[in-house]
């Protein structure tokens, strides 16, 4: 090790923006980052805040892929920096991280899986109360609602605002 | 637990590594050979999910999220070997092999994007199903498709 990093931030101060391209990821060791999509501009929203010991930035890092938000300093807050070049090694001496971020991936996964489920019941009854000709119950006007809310809010966020429906999964942030 | 199991273990072919709705906390690493995954296995409504081979990991959200097995792992070529990482043998796997963290994260990402894109797909069959009914026009033959493909999906869940 020992080729790490570290960062301090004023308060206010935008640690990287939403769509610009960096291979790094920040753990927090001191302050307080909020998590913006469309920081600054219409449509603003704090997507999640992040204490000590939580790190954030790593989705971009594992994906090679642009920032999907922007990360700003809420208060003085120190971060330690971490590379694609030591990524690998960060999280093998520290597992405990990893787990973390295993388990949010992976809580992630179980709780869309789950909704990706209902969303296809909600079709097939969708398909046999058309066919049967029946009125719609409760449920089925309930989920028709619900599913075809996250649609327009999950592609009026892409579109508009250029974020990123995966990132928004990720946070757990889907229906908003 | 853990005394009952081996961290790596060899398997014949068309032996069971693990069944669906069993409990075991680890996840898998495979260092040979190759693994089958499948829903309702051995039952009329048996299903292949997915074939896994060297270097794959699989069975992660039993470690993690210690819940019961979703699928059954089979192996399907005699010598597959499988090396077993628990709870108690995570940190030091990881500690002795930081090329899998990359890895493993990788895994993790992937199987997230492409269920985001299956989720996002059938609400967007739900918002333009309502929308084609509410306006009284003919559904696309994009929207007959997917309507199809994904009350299927529902029906043969088996729910």
């Amino acid at each position: 090790m020992g080729n790490q990093e570290s960062r301090t931030f004023e308060k206010g101060e935008v640690i990287f923006e939403q769509g610009s391209y960096q291979r790094c990821m920040y753990d927090i060791l001191r302050g307080k980052v909020g998590i913006y999509v469309n920081y600054g501009k219409e449509g603003e929203k704090l997507l999640t805040e992040l204490a000590p010991g939580q790190s954030f930035g790593e989705m971009a890092l594992i994906e090679c892929r642009p920032r999907s938000a922007t990360a700003v300093a809420l208060e003085e807050t120190k971060t330690e920096l971490i590379t694609a070049e030591n990524f690998s090694e960060y999280f093998s001496q520290h597992s405990d991280k990893l787990f973390d971020i295993m388990r949010q991936m992976s809580r992630r996964i179980r709780e869309l899986t789950e909704d990706y489920m209902e969303a296809c019941h909600t079709v097939a009854e969708m398909v046999d109360t058309e066919k049967s000709g029946k009125e719609k119950s409760g449920w089925l006007l309930k989920n028709l609602k619900k599913f075809g809310e996250a649609y327009e809010a999950s592609a009026k966020l892409a579109t508009q605002y250029g974020a990123d429906p995966y990132f928004m999964s990720y946070f757990g942030g889907w229906h908003m | 637990m853990k005394d009952t199991y081996k961290e790596i273990e060899t398997y014949k072919k068309g032996q069971v590594i693990f069944r669906q709705g069993d409990y075991e906390p680890c996840m898998y690493d495979i260092q040979g050979g190759r693994v089958g995954i499948y829903a309702d296995y051995e039952t009329s409504g048996q299903k292949f999910l997915v074939e896994l081979k060297e270097e794959q990991f699989f069975g992660e959200m039993g470690l993690i999220d210690d819940c019961p097995r979703s699928a059954t792992a089979v192996a399907l070529e005699n010598g597959t070997v499988i090396r077993r990482i628990t709870e108690d043998t995570f940190q030091t796997y990881f500690e002795e092999r930081p090329a899998k963290v990359l890895m493993v994260m990788e895994h993790l990402s992937r199987r997230l994007r492409e269920l985001t894109d299956d989720y996002m797909k059938v609400c967007r069959t739900i918002a333009e199903g309502v929308q084609t009914e509410e306006s009284g026009e003919e559904k696309s033959g994009w929207l007959k498709e997917h309507l199809k493909k994904f009350a299927g999906v529902y029906r043969n869940s088996g729910k």
